[in-house]
């Protein structure tokens, strides 16, 4: 995981040039050590600003908000 | 939430939002924005907005073709077991990659058993002059036992979910893009008398979006774009529901005038539904270079949410809804400084926030015994602060600190939140992950958590793998010190979860 100001929030065709540089943006790469985990909430849990609300293990029933909101 | 730039947010209720049809191995990047993203996102992204992004197959070098597989099993305690599979296939014009998983457990009490499965197969094609067409298609089957989930109740739910997205280039500068989604969430509220009391939710929900972005001179970009979509519900529970967005946008980023660097972003959003009505929503973000080593950054953004259909229609004796819900609005304020020295191996960022809402949507109640209740909160206001720290250290290690406070405003005495004030008022982590001998790749974190009126709870995971080689196995420990914790007051969650298997790759051409 990396906080980085210079990155470009995108879809994949083509990016959508969000006010990246001024703003507070963490990207994961999942395809970097896999095996290390096993779904999208196992990477969520590393950025301490994602609030996961879980009741059931694995992505299987869970809320995600940031600061309340979901997103 | 976001797959490729396309909301995948379900209009039943948020709980289903992290219930994507994508599995997990379809997906290359996981990027986390920080605060108001609502010219771009949409008004209702108000704390932030969490954007899923898959990968086209790198392109043969030399071959004609290439050829990659994965195979992933595993098993643990609680009688789990995982299977994951991915497929890459590419030339030099066409790419397809097909994805699959499936999770199960017997589950770690009485009831809450479940299997968690995904398929996904996405296409890329050059095969038109206006550049790549991109088309995903995926779906999703999880049935779970609910013991404890909304209430004293020994529930049980199956949801599934299909997506379908298609979005075309057209030249460098612009994009199209249309997708539907559909989902579908069955409760039954106990389990050993299935007809005493059930829920069928049938949503769907299609979004279409043409997008434009122009360079002004060498330094500044004008964004712009109209999008449209729309969602409906049909439900026992609560009933033949739709309504209509439609909303333009446009964002003009002025990098680097000397030290300075803007950005301006307007968007107006129009609504149908008993909610509805038109919404102006500006952000401005800006940075400032004090020095070759720090940076300091400043955002101000509004945002917009209409309550869902289960906030407005829903009832049975665990959850009541309230139709006459207005639709949330808050302004969010944020600064911040990032620091890289230049002669020591970290990156050190940190940022305050402050956000105020208005007639924010919760759900409380002020006996556990009573169902939950959806209400407004009048005004409410989070101040808070994030801070993270990054070290390089010899050998591919990595070491990260990071931190989250939140103050948010108390709760009403006697009153027991589902969301509102139920916000981690404290969250903290170390990871360390390295990589040796070139192929074992291992990973630990330590995070504490302390929710708004509970205790606080540690929770240790690690995680060991091969990284190189055909045959690659792992091991993952989950919540080591077995720590007895709840995310959801009232619902208990799972303890120590150990998982070990291998997986198998192969691949052809290059």
């Amino acid at each position: 995981m990396k906080a980085s100001d210079a990155v470009t929030v995108t879809t994949s065709i083509p990016p959508i040039p969000l006010s990246e540089s001024n703003r507070s943006v963490v990207t994961m790469d999942t395809r970097e050590q896999p095996l290390l985990y096993n779904n999208v909430t196992d990477y969520m849990r590393q950025d301490t600003s994602l609030n996961l609300q879980s009741r059931a293990a694995n992505g299987v029933q869970a809320d995600l908000s940031i600061l309340r909101y979901d997103v | 939430m976001l797959v490729n730039g396309l909301r995948v947010n379900d209009p039943e209720t948020a709980h289903l939002n992290l219930d994507i049809a994508v599995p997990m191995d379809a997906l290359a990047r996981v990027e986390v924005l920080h605060g108001s993203g609502s010219t771009f996102y949409g008004s209702d992204a108000i704390g932030g907005a969490v954007n899923l992004l898959t990968e086209r197959p790198a392109a043969p070098a030399t071959d004609a073709r290439r050829l990659s597989l994965f195979a992933r099993s595993g098993a643990g305690n609680y009688g789990s077991l995982e299977n994951h599979l991915r497929v890459d296939y590419s030339t030099r014009r066409v790419a397809e990659e097909i994805a699959g998983s499936r999770d199960t457990s017997n589950g770690f009490m009485a009831d809450r058993n479940y299997s968690s499965n995904a398929l996904s197969s996405e296409t890329w094609l050059n095969l038109l002059p206006l550049g790549t067409t991109d088309v995903l298609l995926a779906g999703s089957d999880r049935p779970y036992g609910a013991n404890q989930f909304y209430g004293a109740y020994d529930s049980w739910e199956r949801t599934k979910g299909w997506f379908a997205s298609i979005q075309q280039q057209m030249g460098s500068r612009m994009s199209g893009s249309f997708a539907y989604r559909k989902h579908t969430d069955l409760f039954v509220l106990l389990l050993d008398r299935p007809n005493y009391y059930r829920n069928n939710h049938v949503t769907g929900a299609w979004q279409s979006a043409l997008r434009r972005a122009d360079p002004i001179g060498t330094n500044t970009t004008i964004s712009y774009g109209l999008e449209a979509n729309g969602d409906s519900i049909h439900s026992t529970n609560l009933g033949v529901h739709a309504r209509n967005q439609g909303a333009g946008y446009v964002n003009v980023s002025l990098r680097a005038l000397k030290r300075f660097s803007l950005s301006l972003g307007a968007r107006e959003q129009v609504f149908t539904g008993p909610a509805g009505g038109a919404v102006f929503s500006p952000n401005v973000a800006a940075a400032y270079t004090l020095s070759s080593t720090v940076r300091l950054r400043g955002a101000v953004g509004h945002g917009y949410r209409q309550p869902t259909y289960l906030d407005l229609y829903y009832s049975d004796p665990t959850t009541v809804g309230n139709p006459n819900l207005k639709a949330e609005s808050a302004w969010s304020y944020e600064g911040g400084v990032d620091w890289t020295p230049s002669r020591l191996p970290l990156t050190l960022t940190a940022t305050g926030f402050s956000l105020h809402q208005r007639n924010g949507i919760d759900y409380s109640k002020y006996d556990l015994s009573q169902p939950w209740q959806a209400n407004n909160v009048a005004n409410y206001a989070y101040n808070g602060a994030e801070a993270s720290a990054r070290f390089r250290l010899p050998r591919a290690q990595q070491l990260q600190l990071g931190y989250t406070a939140v103050q948010a405003t108390a709760p009403p005495k006697g009153l027991i939140s589902e969301y509102a004030f139920n916000y981690a008022a404290q969250s903290a982590l170390i990871a360390w992950s390295g990589t040796f001998a070139g192929q074992i790749a291992a990973r630990s974190q330590l995070a504490v958590v302390q929710k708004t009126t509970q205790s606080p709870y540690a929770l240790w995971d690690v995680a060991l793998s091969r990284s190189a080689g055909r045959v690659r196995p792992y091991v993952r420990a989950l919540n080591l010190t077995d720590t007895r914790y709840e995310e959801v007051p009232g619902v208990p969650v799972q303890g120590r979860t150990v998982m070990a298997g291998a997986e198998f790759s192969w691949a052809k051409g290059r």
